[in-house]
């Protein structure tokens, strides 16, 4: 709630708020904020200011210049007076009605900072303190990239069976079926981007590893098919472990049924876009995701071809330190850009936009 | 406590195989009835080993298929190649970065047609093995294998892979240089080929490293070799934190020619001489050779559409789905 007119309003240099070249409009919303009793609380570049604490009160103020409202930046390293018309915008960080204590906080897997949800979900799950990229779940992973309402899910019916009656596998999998709601790791479907439709499969590391076996191969298959079939762009977003090896050969077969679709993709001349996240390993890398037209990769994930243990196994010592991260790939030339989770929607939006232009 | 490697598995026939040697070399130099009574005695000594043979292959569990496989005296890529083809002409070179050994290829002429090679090349002792890198392929090998399939592409000659890798190589260098980009190109390559393409699996069929070159049209797979997505200690390894249990592994991974037939990833399984290949490289030979001539035949029927289209239909059939809407289990083969 805002304040009512007529009363005075507190000047932002008071707060130990600074704005730069912000508009009457937003400075006003500031100030009744600040009225309102709720700590302002913007991120990095500012926040040192206003001695953040994290509190549940706090309201959050992000600069327009970089980022359209909503967006929530939780490092503005490229911030710049000289060059930024940077505007304050107070966001209403929830209203008083709090959520639930348990619910507010959650801890950085990386950092162990306590973090208040709703700044660690609107920073796109990404901490705002250590910058780590968090797993996230295919359908939060949705939520974030494509236009909202726009996903409409298919092949949500195709289950794994327990071909080879592998030791406790029926377990494993009723497990991860019953927790997540789902059938298998890959969610798949049509969507929207900035109003052009694609056509993809997101992989969910929560499900077993994101592991790839017959389903997971199948419905990246006819994601890739449909695609080409409809000509429209495909993007596959990675999160695996790799080949799911309680599926044996019929694990290992997804390999090349999943390029049979890349194959597809490429003789309808309809682009194919990964977006490697954390991990993109083994069966995975060694297949659909190393051979995309464009491959995106988010900070920090681990990418590689064989498992550390395997590595051991095979004695390879004298790892460099970035060794099977997203930074290790792209400095040997095999992907083509590291993308910052909260840009990767306007990367693929400006991708599928480029090309476009080729396939109509 | 199971053997762990196939000298141990083998050890009294090999002890029973010194022994004969032995007795033959004597029986060689001796005279009358002294020659007589060797004689005899390498008649029985050699039933007796026969027996054994068949008492052991008659019985020979997923993980002993493992050892077999991998089995030093087993014949290698190019022990088939130099015995089945006419002539042979490998051809080395990625072009780009280096040369591999641990992949080899080239042009040969096969029951009187040109064909196209590749295969992974194990070795037989310590500086073979080196040089050869334990037939684990690096980046430099696939890349190889996809310029030789696009000029076989090119040239109209069909591919004919011979796939004997425990697993592409795992090292630091090759991840640098892009180890799964090349499987996975590779593997497209050799889907995109216009020419019918067979491949043999003559060893062990080692997950990515393996696939990478055998994405054939048809997939022919020697009776005691294996197939695996993941190397039955690795799965121990990862599942049970126990590399140690890799028999059970091998158990449940099934990744024998007989299970892997059965699943429909494999067209034929090749049958091998008395006692494993090993025994008798020659007449193993034969076999693949025949094999391969007889699917040539079958697949040189269709154009050079139809043989992509096979092969790209093939793999994408492959898979064991169920269906909420079914009910039921929707089994795909090759």
């Amino acid at each position: 709630m805002l304040a009512g007119h007529g009363q005075r309003l507190p000047a932002l240099e008071d707060a130990g708020l600074r704005s730069v070249g912000a508009d009457d409009a937003d400075v006003a919303e500031a100030q009744h904020a600040l009225v309102d009793g709720w700590t302002l609380v913007a991120t990095r570049g500012i926040s040192a200011e206003l001695g953040y604490d994290g509190t549940p009160e706090a309201r959050l103020i992000c600069i327009r210049s970089y980022y359209s409202v909503g967006e929530f930046p939780s490092r503005l390293s490229g911030w710049d007076d000289a060059n930024a018309a940077g505007i304050l915008v107070p966001m209403r960080l929830g209203a008083r009605s709090r959520p639930a204590p348990s619910d507010a906080f959650l801890q950085c897997v990386h950092c162990k900072k306590t973090l208040f949800r709703r700044e660690f979900e609107q920073n796109f799950d990404v901490c705002p303190n250590c910058g780590h990229n968090h797993r996230i779940t295919a359908w939060r992973r949705i939520e974030m990239t494509f236009d909202e309402g726009s996903f409409e899910e298919l092949d949500a019916d195709l289950r794994s069976g327990d071909p080879l009656q592998f030791p406790d596998y029926a377990g494993k999998l009723a497990q991860a079926v019953a927790k997540s709601g789902q059938n298998d790791c890959i969610v798949t479907g049509l969507a929207k981007i900035d109003g052009r439709a694609v056509s993809t499969a997101v992989s969910d590391f929560t499900f077993m590893g994101g592991s790839m076996g017959s389903v997971a191969g199948e419905k990246i298959a006819r994601a890739l098919d449909r695609a080409a079939e409809r000509r429209i762009p495909a993007i596959i977003f990675c999160a695996s472990g790799g080949a799911r090896m309680q599926e044996g050969l019929y694990s290992l077969m997804t390999l090349p049924k999943t390029l049979a679709g890349v194959q597809r993709c490429r003789h309808a001349k309809v682009p194919y876009i990964a977006v490697m996240s954390d991990p993109t390993m083994a069966g995975v890398l060694a297949s659909y995701a190393s051979v995309a037209d464009i491959i995106l990769a988010e900070p920090q994930a681990m990418i590689g071809f064989a498992g550390t243990r395997v590595s051991k196994q095979a004695q390879v010592l004298k790892m460099p330190d970035d060794f099977q991260t997203s930074e290790f790939a792209l400095r040997c030339g095999m992907i083509d850009r590291i993308v910052p989770r909260r840009e990767i929607r306007a990367t693929l939006s400006l991708i599928v936009r480029v090309f476009a232009q080729g396939v109509n | 406590m199971a053997a762990k490697s196939w000298k141990e598995w083998e050890k009294p026939l090999i002890e029973l195989d010194d022994a004969l040697a032995k007795l033959k070399s004597i029986a060689q130099a001796a005279e009358g009835e002294r020659k007589r009574d060797l004689e005899r005695k390498i008649a029985e000594y050699e039933k007796r080993r026969d027996n054994y043979i068949s008492v052991m292959y008659s019985r020979l569990g997923p993980w002993e298929k493992v050892l077999v496989a991998r089995a030093e005296p087993r014949p290698y890529s190019l022990d088939y190649i130099n015995t089945i083809c006419d002539e042979f002409l490998e051809l080395q070179g990625d072009r780009r970065a280096g040369a591999d050994n641990a992949v080899i290829g080239g042009l040969a002429m096969l029951g009187g047609k040109p064909v196209m090679i590749l295969g992974q090349q194990k070795g037989r002792n310590i500086q073979e093995r080196q040089f050869r890198n334990f037939a684990m392929a690096k980046p430099e090998g696939y890349r190889k294998a996809i310029r030789l399939m696009e000029m076989a592409n090119r040239f109209n000659l069909p591919v004919i892979s011979f796939v004997d890798t425990p697993a592409a190589d795992p090292g630091v260098e090759s991840e640098s240089r892009g180890i799964s980009e090349a499987i996975a190109a590779a593997q497209l390559a050799m889907l995109d080929l216009r020419v019918p393409a067979i491949t043999v699996i003559i060893g062990e069929g080692g997950s990515g490293g393996a696939i990478a070159i055998a994405c054939g049209n048809r997939v022919l797979m020697q009776e005691h070799a294996i197939y695996s997505v993941i190397p039955p200690e690795g799965c121990a390894a990862i599942l049970w934190r126990a590399p140690e249990k890799g028999p059970q592994a091998a158990a449940a991974l099934r990744l024998t020619a007989q299970a892997a037939h059965e699943l429909g990833m494999v067209d034929e399984v090749l049958p091998e001489p008395f006692g494993g290949a090993h025994r008798d490289p020659v007449a193993a030979a034969q076999v693949v050779g025949a094999a391969i001539l007889a699917h040539l035949e079958e697949l040189s029927a269709m154009s050079p559409d139809e043989i992509y289209e096979h092969r790209i239909a093939k793999y994408r059939a492959m898979g064991h789905i169920e269906s909420d809407l079914l009910g039921q289990a929707v089994v795909q083969g090759g």
